[in-house]
């Protein structure tokens, strides 16, 4: 920068010297000059501004109107009935949609979705055009007053239908045993789009990823998000656990979108010496974990509901040491007001002398 | 899935104007697309490998059981390491991965997997990894395990009747850590081609090792100690699935054994000094089939499922005071859960569903006299039915209408039988782009609770308690969200949910729950400065009362659990460009449960503690790019965590004449870890 400026003020210098050096007569006819270049130049410009605003204006009349939604679909519909698709297949896409463009589609190469040997794949089946459906005039100039012709668009700048969107992902994806109830789930009751969640055109899908997945969840279910921060909750804030490794997304038939078939099951599959069948039987624990626990996160160790006692003397208040109210700390009733400080096998025994589950 | 179908012809295409548009892939004839000329440049023809390795130097400055669960390291300075490769064929694909303990957020324990797959073939996969959680490193005991494995105390051991006058206790004490670790290796296999059969296979085994507290019991004193936790759990999930055109099943079998090293905890009673044993899990099985099928017929879809599973176990029984009538129980647990479902679309705004559903849970164990009581069996038969309506054809909403009917029958409890009444309503704005808004209602109505009185009950039952899960309830529960977007700098989400359960039955039991949360969230992009603030907070009451005259109510407790959460995110990609990015994080959450009791007696011993926990945890990422394929990342957390009294014992070792505790243990820390990693690509 110093240099550039050392170079300016040379110049000056020079110029200023030469216009000294001229004789007056001389200066004259330079400053009439100079005073008509200026006025010429100036008109010029007008005259130019002027011209270029009335192109603006008449640009601006013309600009294409976009699309509505039902004008979009009815056009993506009719591409579809009739399709042309492309000649060279993904290459007539990446002519423009390549690494230097806003709109790079080169990702999608760096996993699964962009396998050219996955003939259940959308490389190995019509390439882009699998997904995005057929070129048709996409990548034609559009004639003027008119937007260019859309292809299948996902995501937030697309104006389908989240059903619409989600029929070209479940084209391929809806047989899977973990799918097939995707038709009235949660999820897709409520528009849940598939790209809501993932992202295809990335090498890892945040979704499918177990240090993303959490977060990504959670932006949606904020009971959860603050449940998992609880002082007792499932190591999901760490993601240790993730939402899928107890959740099907893509189904709820089973409650609370659970993988296994009941709440018991699903939380057995890892605590599994709670499972018994065991001699002595606790009800609610038989029936249904969460009569005690809540499954994000809470407040009381163990991730209980309610701590001891008032959590038991919910259902066991009716005679004996459990009906007091409270007793003094060190009174030999409610323990160190725990109940669990003696019946520690509350979740069954298999003791002969445990039916209180103190064994 | 690949098709060469040429089902879908123009009329059916014309009548997606009225149901949802399919622009799935199986209705295109790729018969008449021109590919012989096409290419693809991009795509990976050849054999192409790729992948990280990566060297981190890590420094933890106290290894608090609590931040371990974080950071999952010990105390010190440590240098681990990782390598991922990739492999790819135009046919096949391959990946290895190894994870050293490095013990950071985003890799908690030793990981090592391979993975081999063809894309139109098998697949197969063989993990290994370990993961670690820690409770507490503050708690103490007198006792140590003796040669045989008995828990003992030490040697001319004094017993007496009361903790306070043992006198040996104070000087023999000495901490323990509690901590659990899960191994688990596993190997799965699947295929995938065009046939439509697809099997799958896993099977993995799981060793959880570690400590947990047991309490010892005998005669209305405790002694609550460490025990050895040696679990193995083997697992084997299959199945196949078969698909056609229009019809989709799946037939799976899985198997669970649990496998308890130690069938009795030997411990060593401090008040009579006497030998006592405790009963830990039995060892058990469990088996299980479910059928899955589905039918879709033009906009209709058919969808059913059942289960069908057995659960065993026949562990021998502890040597006891009574006279057994066997040595162990041939326990069997069957359940069973059907459910089906019609969904139809009757035109593409309007959906109408039908769900029928029945679980059984039926316990053919023997029943026997142990003393004065039968082994009692506790089974349960439940039917829901549930009508859902969809509608959007509306301007300015879509409105979900649904209605739930759900009956319960616990044959072999005291109140046998409930019926519940769900309705629900949905409204989800979309008139205008800027923002959208949702509220969801929920009624329940919860009845029929009655008092069973031929059951038979252990104690003399008082006919005013109602337990929570079997008592009449009205529920109400509300939930709404707001998000306004108003530039991409500048996004607002607002969350808020209300409910309140009202036992109005009950006098003695829980007579009322209510819940009510926000979240307020701000977000966006500024500068391709990505942002977000946030912050929640939720509160939750119960209240109940109390008897101990086996009458009406004479004392009533309320518990308020309140929880609050605020933070930042801060992502910036470029701060110095396209070298030097940063990411920082900052999460405060707290709880705390307040409980008050009152019975009006002139003296009132109420004084249950405000549980209180507190934490501050900051993270901040820096990654420095030194060249087109090495990175150096930094990685600090810090974490201030205050949680004086996890298990709520809240009493010293010797403070309670008939317990024996392991002291408070809590984990109040300020930790930091600090990592360094160098990251090459290839």
């Amino acid at each position: 920068m110093g240099f550039m400026m050392r170079k300016f003020d040379m110049y000056a210098q020079t110029t200023t010297h030469s216009v000294c050096t001229l004789g007056k007569s001389q200066g004259y006819y330079m400053n009439k000059f100079v005073n008509r270049t200026t006025s010429l130049v100036s008109a010029m410009l007008l005259i130019l501004m002027t011209v270029f605003a009335l192109q603006a204006q008449a640009a601006e009349k013309a600009k294409p109107k976009p699309l509505t939604a039902e004008e979009e679909l009815k056009v993506l519909v009719k591409k579809f009935s009739k399709p042309k698709y492309s000649k060279k297949g993904a290459d007539s896409c990446l002519k423009c949609h390549d690494q230097e463009s806003d709109l790079d589609a080169t990702g999608i190469f760096a996993n699964r979705h962009g396998a050219i040997g996955d003939p259940e794949g959308p490389m190995g089946q019509l390439q882009c055009e699998s997904c995005h459906g057929p070129l048709g005039r996409h990548d034609k100039r559009p004639r003027k007053g008119k937007v260019r012709e859309p292809m299948i668009k996902f995501g937030e700048n697309s104006l389908l239908p989240a059903a619409e969107q989600n029929s070209v992902c479940l084209g391929c994806h809806q047989d899977d045993h973990t799918r097939m109830g995707w038709m009235g789930s949660e999820h897709d009751a409520n528009d849940v789009a598939c790209v809501d969640c993932h992202k295809l055109h990335v090498e890892h899908d945040p979704i499918m990823t177990a240090e993303t997945q959490n977060q990504q969840c959670t932006s949606c279910h904020v009971k959860q998000k603050i449940d998992m921060h609880k002082r007792s909750a499932h190591p999901l804030k760490d993601n240790r656990q993730v939402c899928t490794d107890c959740h099907n997304p893509h189904d709820s038939s089973n409650d609370a979108s659970l993988i296994a078939v009941t709440l018991n099951d699903s939380c057995l599959g890892c605590h599994s010496e709670k499972r018994g069948p065991n001699l002595w039987e606790h009800e609610p624990v038989a029936e249904d974990c969460s009569n005690c626990h809540t499954p994000h996160g809470a407040n009381n160790a163990m991730l209980l509901k309610r701590r001891s006692p008032q959590l038991c003397q919910e259902c066991h208040s009716s005679v004996g040491h459990t009906s007091a109210a409270y007793v003094e700390a060190l009174g030999n009733k409610v323990q160190g007001k725990s109940c669990l400080n003696c019946h520690n096998k509350i979740h069954g025994s298999n003791h002969p002398d445990g039916q209180l589950f103190t064994k | 899935m690949k098709t060469q179908l040429s089902c879908i012809t123009v009329s059916v295409l014309m009548a997606l104007q009225s149901y949802a548009a399919d622009f799935g892939i199986q209705n295109v004839d790729q018969s008449k697309v021109k590919k012989n000329k096409w290419k693809c440049e991009y795509c990976i023809t050849s054999e192409a490998w790729s992948g990280e390795w990566s060297v981190s130097a890590d420094y933890v400055d106290k290894d608090e059981a609590g931040f371990k669960n974080i950071v999952d390291k010990d105390d010190g300075a440590a240098i681990d390491g990782s390598v991922d490769v990739n492999m790819r064929k135009s046919d096949r694909y391959g990946n290895f991965y190894f994870n050293g303990e490095d013990g950071e957020p985003d890799n908690p324990g030793l990981a090592i997997g391979l993975n081999y797959g063809f894309y139109s073939g098998g697949e197969y996969s063989l993990t290994y990894s370990q993961q670690s959680k820690y409770y507490g490193d503050n708690g103490v005991t007198p006792y140590s395990k003796s040669s045989v494995g008995s828990h003992v105390l030490p040697g001319g051991w004094v017993g007496n009747d009361n903790t306070m006058f043992m006198p040996g206790l104070d000087s023999t004490l000495s901490p323990f850590d509690l901590d659990l670790e899960r191994k688990l290796l596993s190997f799965d296999y699947s295929y995938k081609s065009d046939s439509p059969w697809r099997p799958r296979i896993t099977i993995s085994q799981e060793e959880k090792e570690g400590a947990k507290l047991i309490s010892g019991y005998s005669n209305y004193q405790a002694a609550i100690l460490p025990s050895d936790v040696d679990y193995t759990i083997t697992k084997l999930s299959s199945g196949v699935s078969y698909s056609t055109a229009n019809f989709s099943s799946d037939f799976a079998y899985n198997y669970m054994e649990f496998d308890n090293d130690d069938e009795q905890v030997n411990w060593q009673n401090p008040f009579t000094s006497n030998m006592e044993f405790t009963s830990l899990a039995p060892d058990n099985e469990f088996h299980q089939v479910a059928l899955k099928l589905r039918y879709r017929e033009d906009n209709t879809q058919y969808y059913a499922q059942g289960y069908y599973s057995q659960s065993f176990q026949d562990e021998h029984f502890l040597s006891s005071t009574l006279v057994t009538p066997v040595n162990s129980l041939d326990a069997q647990v069957d359940e069973t859960n059907i459910m089906v479902k019609v969904i139809h679309n009757y035109d593409r705004k309007t959906r109408l569903s039908a769900k029928a559903s029945f679980r059984e849970r039926n316990n053919k164990t023997d029943q026997y006299l142990f003393g004065d009581r039968y082994n009692p069996a506790q089974d349960y038969r439940n039917n829901k039915f549930e009508l859902m309506a969809q509608f959007k054809q509306f301007d300015h909403f879509n409105l979900k209408l649904s209605g739930e009917l759900i009956d319960k029958d616990r044959p072999d409890q005291q109140r046998e039988e409930i019926d519940e009444r769900i309705f629900k309503v949905s409204l989800k704005e979309k008139s205008f782009d800027a923002f959208d808004a949702s509220i969801d209602y929920e009624y329940s109505r919860r009845d029929g609770s009655n008092f069973k009185e031929d059951e038979y009950a252990l104690n003399v039952q008082n006919d005013e308690l109602r337990r929570f899960n079997l008592a009449d309830r009205k529920r109400d529960h509300v939930k709404g969200w707001f998000g306004y977007s108003y530039s991409e700098m500048l996004n607002v989400d607002l969350n808020a949910y209300y409910a309140k359960d009202d036992y109005d039955d009950t006098e003695v039991g829980l007579t009322e729950g209510e819940e009510q949360g926000v979240e307020v969230a701000f977000s966006g992009v500024f500068s391709e400065v990505e942002w977000q603030v946030y912050w929640g907070k939720e509160e939750i009451t119960y209240k109940q009362g109390g008897s101990d005259n086996l009458s009406s109510a004479n004392w009533w407790g309320e518990t308020e659990n309140d929880s609050e959460q605020y933070g930042f995110n801060l992502e910036v990609p470029d701060l110095i460009e396209d070298l030097l990015s940063l990411a920082l994080d900052y999460n405060y959450a707290d709880g705390q449960v307040n409980q008050s009791v009152t019975q009006g007696r002139s003296i009132d011993h109420s004084n249950y503690p405000e549980n209180e926990y507190e934490q501050h945890r900051v993270d901040l990422h820096l990654d420095y790019v030194l060249t087109e394929t090495s990175e150096l990342s930094g990685h600090v957390i810090y974490e201030r965590n205050n949680d004086v009294d996890y298990f709520y014992h809240n009493v010293d070792v010797a403070t309670l004449p008939n317990v024996l505790t392991p002291g408070v243990i809590g984990n109040n820390y300020n930790n930091t870890f600090v990592s360094l990693k160098y990251k090459h690509k290839f």
